[in-house]
């Protein structure tokens, strides 16, 4: 019997991968000819680069044009809200969007994306599902294949070694080096995204992995669990850049200012970012990247398509290209933008393993190894919740 | 050529401003309008002219040569003015401001040769070139009313000509400017508060300020 | 009866402007209006929210510090409006007329040209703790081998914004002053003054002032309206915890959850009463100042001749004015070229092409795409501004005491109110028209913005002229339009090519309305530089920031220049010398 449903199992994947090898070639074969306006962030030239040199292959691989419209992931969701609340139900503005978190969520929650299509694509049997959970849950969301992995991010600290000796290893021994070194430090401001992380690694360090903060808010004693953030942060604050009376908003803004020498430590959410900053002459060569003995947050960021998108065909064929071992591996190489692949290693035939291998890792990229220990994020809950909480505290 | 006013009288919100008059001027012949201030001497000028406003009504008749001017555009009536300021165009020069009003029927060479000789009667031999703004204010002013006439207007008004300028170059001037109207063989309307404005041949009208 | 038909028939384009361009205005503003406050009471059908409540109000009030941020933005707003104000003023009593205002008239066209977002950079990059002059304090002392604790900018008083702010409009006033100053015959009124043995001061402050002012109210409105509403150089200048209400309502509308567009709608709601509401006090209290002053002057408040301050002051504001913008400059003019810069170097470590090289490839499109738009917005707007502004010449003729400036109201109203808000509702009536993404829709959202600052830019002047001279012409040619193009355009033309300027730079600057409206399909070199500020390469920023520049740049000296030189030999149109 066991043997006979295995049997069946077998027929019916069998049966499933050939007519989705089919669905595919009618995807690419629609495809041709479309263009897809691909709604990502535009802030760094690396990336806008390589999204260039993508965009270049499509073109010349599946006949696709790719525009890269330089927006901000709430513009494109708002455009996509402005379209469904007009009922604009397709020929939609947007086909693509770089996008993680609670914008993935929000879009999710508000009926606003295409539908599952990740599992069509001939790319996704290489990504590292299994390791990389994240690509599966974002911000603890199911993803339901709504959305295509695109890259990996991990909280880094990045810090300047020739003004800093011992870079801290945690929490406590952070806020000893900030008040030791007062205005030196800084993080930007909730809810801006690097600020949040911020404050959920350091609950979590200080939780000591307290179970109620991978369930929902509402089940926890708030108060409670956030007690020691709070009194961490009360210290911190005098200690850090401008007496804590100011803030950056967004990292972005704090690497400017480790350049300038301002704050010592800074943070970022790619792990490559300072290696490939070297590179290109944005930040000192004394510059280099640490995370906590506790392990970091880690994440995903993806690619998804609106309900409304104009071309869904195109846009799947340049998201399963983007997920390809050749795309991976370029976006992993810290010269061109360094960042980490969502892909499995194992799953890779050998000769795209030995692309990934001989990758320039960058003189200030921690190995993978040392990479290895993240940190769940808190249950999506949280968010608002430490959000607001902060806000009450130091946002007046 | 003639120009006549028939029982006219321009009232506001239903009061005269005026007791209605008649006015018959010839060619080359002057018409003195006096009265006191606020008794719409001027506002006489801007319904010849054509720009009464609306708030104003008239009644009784505009003929300049015998045809009925009320119902043509500013443009198109054929009436020239000269107020007290001089009005010449700052962004023009001598011969710009000149040309100006000169009818385009005539050749360029024609037109200079006008400029030329209208400035020569004046006493403002070679001034073809020179900035208005480096000019005292008799040579404006009679640069001004050249400008006027060499339009070839059908009638001319005077509104206040003299009062800017000063004593000594006032007589002068008003000599002048009389004189020219006669070469140019055309009728004057003058609006003025000073009776020694008013030359002896002129035809006179003081207005009845009518109260209601 | 008769004439007014008469009138109409002769006149009809003329008739028919004010209507043209209010419908214009009245969809956007209409939708944009009702696009911002059904939410803000609680009506967002997009999010399925259809229940009109006070929630988005309550919600904003209990946001933590909301209360500050209010009185931040009143403060810095008023702050620097009042400041930029008195810097101009200040600078029009101490140098007006002389040489040194003739430098600084010169000099205007480039500080005016700067992006503003640009300038705060620049600002930033020269007075906070790292920047350029702390890096020549530090030529002179150990003590500043790393950068000081201090707090010189974003400080959370708002002081650096106040500054940056008034910094930017201070160009601005003394510009519309510029093209007023004729009508006014400040000169003759100085000299006469003097001649009754009357300081400069006096002259000013009794004579000229309240008269100047009168002139540039309205765009010293949209200074106070820009200050209150600004987003850009409040979050690069501005403090942070809170920001101010503008920045709030931007952090609301950019909040993944869409909750917050209600509160963000309730917000930009709040920001467009504190606008109306300051700005008619400010209209109010006009004339109680105007019978103060009459009652001071007939008293007799008089200064004898002393030492003339305001010289020396004028002096200093000016040099340093111009100083820091051209530090600002240089400061973005740098970093285009640096390709390692850190501190405490004066001077980049090494020069490079590389930035400039990187963005090359990609600038054509967005270049001739900002290009047109403003060229196009700014040419319709100056067009539609001249048709209404000889409409109201003519109502004016039929009825002399017609009051034209509460006619207009309507063209301001989009300054009023941030456009995150205002463009929501209006993308969403776009796309249900199926009139989105297309050009034509984007030169509209365009003039929406781009009107309201080349009417009150051009109003002023235009207003004051002596419509003799358009009579006299009239019967002198027997042809209206010669008289127009050869006399009335032409001694408009100074003020004419400002508002063409002026609606040109304002288009270029448009962020919103080219993502909104375009729904991202049309690439400016305003949305490429945003999109660049919003990462950290300050190289790259400073490129853009110096392609933003070029075009009002040189649309701005042609403004100033083209006059000159056609009115080399009248000295009457030399701006300067009336």
């Amino acid at each position: 019997m066991r043997v006979l449903i295995h049997l069946i199992g077998c027929l019916a994947m069998t049966a499933a991968a050939t007519a989705s090898a089919e669905n595919w070639q009618s995807t690419v074969t629609e495809a041709k000819g479309q263009t897809v306006y691909f709604h990502a962030w535009g802030g760094d030239e690396n990336i806008n680069d390589y999204i260039q040199w993508a965009a270049d292959e499509v073109k010349d691989q599946y006949n696709i044009t790719v525009r890269h419209v330089k927006n901000v992931a709430p513009n494109a969701v708002s455009q996509v809200l402005a379209e469904k609340a007009a009922g604009k139900n397709s020929g939609g503005a947007v086909d693509l969007i770089w996008i993680n978190g609670e914008n993935f969520a929000n879009m999710k929650e508000a009926g606003l994306l295409y539908g599952s299509f990740t599992q069509d694509l001939p790319n996704y049997q290489f990504v590292d599902t299994e390791n990389k959970p994240t690509t599966l849950y974002d911000f603890t969301v199911p993803v339901d294949n709504l959305e295509a992995p695109w890259g990996m991010a991990q909280l880094v600290f990045m810090y300047d070694s020739e003004m800093v000796a011992n870079h801290p290893n945690n929490a406590s021994e952070l806020l000893s080096f900030a008040q030791s070194n007062p205005g030196r430090f800084t993080y930007p401001a909730p809810p801006a995204f690097h600020g949040t992380t911020f404050i959920k690694q350091i609950l979590l360090e200080l939780g000591n992995g307290n179970e109620a903060l991978f369930s929902p808010v509402d089940q926890a004693d708030f108060a409670a669990v956030t007690a020691p953030l709070w009194r961490y942060l009360d210290q911190l604050h005098p200690a850090m850049w401008q007496q804590g009376k100011t803030f950056t908003d967004g990292a972005p803004r704090m690497k400017q200012l480790l350049n300038d020498g301002e704050i010592f430590i800074s943070l970022s959410f790619n792990p490559f970012e300072a290696s490939s900053a070297i590179a290109n002459g944005e930040l000192p060569d004394t510059i280099r990247t640490y995370i906590h003995e506790a392990g970091t947050i880690g994440n995903t960021h993806f690619v998804t398509i609106p309900f409304n998108a104009s071309h869904p065909e195109a846009a799947m064929v340049f998201a399963n290209f983007l997920m390809s071992p050749q795309a991976q591996a370029r976006k992993a190489n810290a010269d061109i933008w360094g960042d980490p692949t969502v892909l499995s290693m194992t799953k890779l035939n050998s000769s795209d393993r030995a692309v990934f291998n001989a990758l320039p890792k960058g003189i200030a990229t921690l190995s993978n190894e040392e990479l290895a220990n993240v940190l769940r994020e808190p249950h999506a809950s949280w968010v608002e919740a430490l959000e607001a909480a902060w806000l009450q505290r130091y946002g007046n | 050529m003639c120009f006549e006013l028939t029982d006219f009288q321009i009232t506001l919100n239903n009061e005269a401003l005026f007791e209605p008059f008649s006015l018959h001027i010839k060619a080359g012949q002057i018409g003195a309008i006096t009265g006191p201030s606020g008794s719409g001497k001027s506002t006489i000028l801007s319904d010849i002219l054509g720009v009464l406003p609306a708030i104003f009504s008239r009644s009784g008749n505009i003929r300049l040569n015998e045809k009925d001017i009320t119902g043509l555009p500013t443009g198109q009536r054929h009436v020239g003015i000269f107020f007290q300021d001089d009005l010449l165009f700052p962004h023009l020069n001598v011969f710009e401001n000149l040309v100006f009003g000169i009818p385009a029927k005539l050749s360029k060479k024609e037109k200079a040769q006008k400029i030329s000789s209208a400035l020569s009667h004046a006493g403002l031999q070679g001034f073809e070139k020179r900035d208005i703004a480096t000019l005292s204010g008799g040579q404006r002013a009679r640069i001004s009313l050249l400008r006027t006439l060499l339009s070839e207007p059908k009638l001319i008004l005077l509104d206040e000509p003299f009062s800017k300028l000063d004593e000594e170059l006032r007589d002068q001037f008003r000599s002048w400017v009389f004189k020219q109207i006669q070469l140019q063989d055309i009728p004057a309307v003058l609006v003025t508060h000073d009776a020694r404005d008013i030359p002896e041949s002129a035809v006179k009208i003081e207005l009845e300020v009518s109260y209601a | 009866m008769n004439t007014f038909k008469r009138l109409a028939a002769r006149g009809t384009l003329f008739g028919a402007s004010p209507w043209i361009t209010t419908s214009i205005f009245l969809i956007p503003v209409v939708v944009g209006l009702l696009g911002t406050w059904l939410p803000a009471f609680g009506w967002l059908p997009a999010i399925d929210s259809r229940r009109f409540s006070l929630a988005p109000w309550q919600q904003l009030f209990a946001y933590p510090g909301a209360d500050s941020a209010i009185v931040k933005t009143l403060v810095t707003g008023l702050g620097a409006s009042a400041l930029a104000l008195l810097i101009t003023l200040l600078i029009l009593i101490g140098l007006y007329p002389s040489k040194i205002f003739n430098q600084i008239e010169r000099s205007l066209a480039p500080l005016l040209s700067m992006p503003h977002a640009a300038f705060a950079i620049g600002l930033g990059l020269l007075i906070m703790p790292s920047g350029w002059l702390v890096r020549l304090l530090a030529t002179f002392t150990e003590a500043l081998s790393t950068p000081p604790l201090w707090t010189t900018f974003q400080d959370a008083q708002g002081i650096s914004l106040i500054f940056a702010l008034a910094l930017k409009e201070i160009p601005f006033l003394l510009f519309m002053s510029l093209a007023v100053l004729p009508t006014l015959k400040a000169k003759q009124t100085l000299a006469l003054a003097g001649s009754l043995g009357h300081s400069k001061r006096y002259a000013w402050t009794w004579l000229l002032l309240p008269r100047l002012y009168k002139q540039i109210k309205l765009p010293f409105y949209a200074v106070v309206a820009y200050s209150l509403t600004v987003v850009d150089i409040a979050m690069i200048a501005g403090p942070t915890t809170p920001p101010t209400l503008a920045v709030l309502v931007n952090q609301w509308f950019y909040n993944p959850d869409f909750q917050y567009r209600m509160v963000g709608a309730a917000g930009a709601t709040l920001l467009l009463l504190i606008n109306v509401v300051t700005l008619l006090v400010l209209h109010l209290s006009e004339k109680p100042l105007e019978k103060l002053r009459t009652a001071m002057l007939n008293k007799g408040a008089h200064h004898r001749k002393r030492f003339h301050w305001e010289t020396p002051a004028a002096i200093v504001a000016s040099l340093s004015l111009i100083g820091l913008y051209i530090a600002s400059i240089l400061q973005i003019l740098f970093w285009s070229f640096a390709s390692r810069w850190r501190y405490p170097d004066l001077l980049p470590e090494h020069f490079s092409l590389r930035s400039w090289g990187r963005i090359f490839n990609r600038i054509e499109e967005p270049f001739f795409c900002s290009f047109w738009l403003a060229v196009l917005s700014a040419f319709i707007a100056l067009v539609l501004t001249i048709l209404m502004l000889e409409n109201e010449v003519r109502i004016k003729q039929r009825k002399p005491g017609f009051d034209a400036q509460r006619s207009v109201l309507i063209v301001y109203l989009p300054l009023l109110i941030p456009q995150i808000a205002f463009l929501f509702g209006f993308q969403v009536f776009l796309i249900q028209t199926r009139l989105d993404a297309n050009f034509y829709s984007l030169l509209w959202s365009h003039c929406v913005f781009v009107i309201p600052y080349v009417f009150l830019t051009l109003s002023g002047p235009y207003r004051k002229f002596d419509q003799r001279y358009s009579v006299a012409a009239v019967t002198l040619c027997s042809c209206p339009a010669k008289s127009f193009w050869k006399v009335k355009f032409q001694i408009l033309l100074r003020p004419i090519l400002y508002a063409f300027a002026t609606g040109f730079s304002v288009s270029i600057a448009q962020y919103l309305p080219t993502l909104f409206v375009g729904a991202g399909k049309f690439s400016t070199i305003t949305t490429e530089a945003v999109a660049m500020t919003s990462g950290s390469d300050r190289r790259l920023i400073a490129v853009m920031a110096l392609w933003q520049q070029i075009l009002p740049l040189i649309i701005f000296l042609l403004a100033t220049l083209v006059p000159s030189l056609l009115f080399k030999n009248r000295k009457a149109m030399q701006q300067s010398s009336i």
